[in-house]
């Protein structure tokens, strides 16, 4: 199973499994790591799952698309490497996967 | 057109009149003058909110506009505590916790078992409604997708269906029981009263049996189960979650369903443009709850005293945030009042928004697009030929029964 390391706002590393075909989002959901609350459930219409994915993985994960991009213009604290949790899917090719959870004003 | 109209404080939005069949003049009105309005003759403390901006920084900001004991106490008498404390009546951190338990059961990934069921339950509801020809849109066609999937989400035993079909029309009339208009007929609230009192005690025991006969898969296991820091939901609050689970997941999703078939009536053309291309069923659903959210209005308390717009607003006020009338304010949404699937983004607060954004939106998606995918291929129209019944709540929006006829291609 593919291993996803988040580290939470206050920088804190956790390194867990996450099941082929989940995505970053439910990842963290379901490991209760801090940062992701994902108040629209994974419907990309929030951007409370904003994360940075870790540059060297960046390629490997792919830009957003036009609706993620639309969301990601009103995030907070938004990267080059910003992405929606619920919006990249965690496969074996994605094993490895280093993605930082921005602070947010709640 | 906005109605003449000299001052909103004049209308009452808790009445049991014309008001909830088109508010929409009223709501015209105060987006354009008064943004905010206290409505001391009506209700003792009761504020309105209308703008946009307004109310997604309210629901944004629950330090100020929580969503703990948002009602007047004669109202809390009559409600009993087991639907009362829940992540929905919570602030955080309690609510953050006890979200974050529920969630475990709302993941994309657990509920994509739920899309095959609702695409089967739609296909019946349909089948029934071209057979029968004129049905009732809420009761015949919708509430059987809406209750079908919920008791399957809960993993409620089959032949409890018809009870619990009763309970979901009977509390449809009011939800949740806490916001009666305020002209509402006692035998309606004895009624609606008596039902949730005999719900109560079905899920009391059928919780405190699945505690005693563990199963998994269903959302009622994942509540069981699932952990926050060490830390579980007790069984009543287990308890109270499913029947909120049953009662949010019933008359919000019917108003869903039925809100889609009357937009689809109404502007015709752009059913027309859905039923060409069925890719945009998606983006024709977020439309329909914006220019039709199944709630009118969601209430907050304030924690302090503040002014808004030039009005006052004082500690323990109940704030109505109008997210009907946001979904059409003209200064974010052009040509408010036209279904236009278009539209993009679509940044609708029909679900919400904030920390207690509606839990339940992605499986109303599945459901809603299954019922859109049956409707829209096999139907060329659909006609309305009633007036809405109004349920005694001020908030759902939709209707309670209403006939129409579903026209088959």
């Amino acid at each position: 199973m593919p291993t996803v390391t988040y580290f939470n706002p206050a920088g804190e590393e956790h390194a867990v499994d996450v099941p082929d075909g989940m995505s970053v989002m439910e990842g963290a959901v379901s490991n209760m790591i801090d940062g992701i609350t994902a108040d629209c459930g994974g419907a990309c219409a929030c951007a409370t799952c904003h994360v940075h994915v870790d540059p060297e993985w960046y390629d490997r994960v792919g830009a957003p698309n036009e609706t993620e991009a639309d969301l990601l213009e009103f995030a907070d604290n938004v990267t080059e490497t910003s992405r929606l949790g619920c919006q990249v899917k965690v496969s074996d090719e994605l094993d490895g996967l280093v993605v930082r959870i921005p602070y947010r004003e709640i | 057109m906005p109605v003449p109209m000299l001052n909103a404080r004049d209308i009452n939005p808790f009445s049991n009149d014309d008001f909830r069949r088109d508010p929409f003049p009223f709501f015209d009105h105060a987006l354009a003058q008064q943004p905010v309005v206290r409505h001391d003759q009506w209700m003792s403390n009761a504020v309105s909110l209308f703008r946009y901006e307004d109310v997604k920084a309210a629901l944004k900001d629950w330090s100020t506009y929580s969503s703990g004991m948002a009602r007047s106490d004669e109202d809390k008498s009559v409600t009993p505590s087991k639907t009362e404390e829940n992540f929905i009546t919570l602030d955080p951190p309690r609510h953050t916790a006890l979200r974050r338990i529920a969630q475990q059961g709302f993941l994309p990934t657990i509920l994509s078992q739920f899309k095959e069921p609702s695409e089967k339950l739609a296909r019946e509801s349909l089948d029934r409604a071209l057979e029968a020809g004129e049905v009732d849109l809420v009761n015949d066609f919708a509430v059987p997708i809406t209750v079908g999937i919920i008791t399957n989400v809960l993993g409620l035993p089959i032949e409890d269906l018809p009870r619990i079909r009763r309970w979901a029309l009977g509390l449809s009339d009011a939800y949740m029981s806490t916001s009666f208009v305020t002209d509402i007929e006692p035998e309606r609230v004895e009624n609606v009263m008596q039902i949730e009192q005999e719900m109560v005690d079905y899920f009391h025991d059928y919780i405190a049996d699945r505690y005693k006969n563990p199963r998994e898969g269903d959302i009622v296991s994942a509540l069981i189960t699932a952990e926050v820091d060490g830390e579980k939901f007790t069984p009543e609050e287990v308890e109270s979650t499913a029947m909120l689970l049953l009662l949010a997941g019933n008359d919000s999703t019917t108003n869903l369903i039925s809100n889609y078939i009357r937009n689809m009536s109404e502007f015709p053309e752009q059913a027309q443009m859905i039923r060409d291309d069925l890719s945009l069923i998606p983006r024709s659903i977020e439309e329909s709850v914006r220019i039709r959210p199944s709630f009118l209005a969601l209430e907050r308390r304030a924690t302090r005293d503040l002014e808004l717009h030039g009005v006052e607003i004082r500690e323990n006020d109940t704030i109505n945030l109008w997210i009907a009338a946001a979904n059409r304010d003209p200064s974010i949404f052009a040509n408010p009042e036209q279904y236009d699937i278009s539209r993009r983004p679509n940044p609708h607060l029909g679900f919400g928004h904030g920390v207690h954004m509606c839990i339940g939106a992605p499986l109303a998606r599945i459901e809603t697009t299954a019922m859109a995918q049956e409707v829209m291929s096999r139907c060329k129209g659909f006609e309305i030929l009633s007036e809405p019944k109004q349920g005694g709540t001020n908030m759902t929006f939709g209707g309670i029964s209403q006939q129409a006829r579903f026209i088959a291609a």
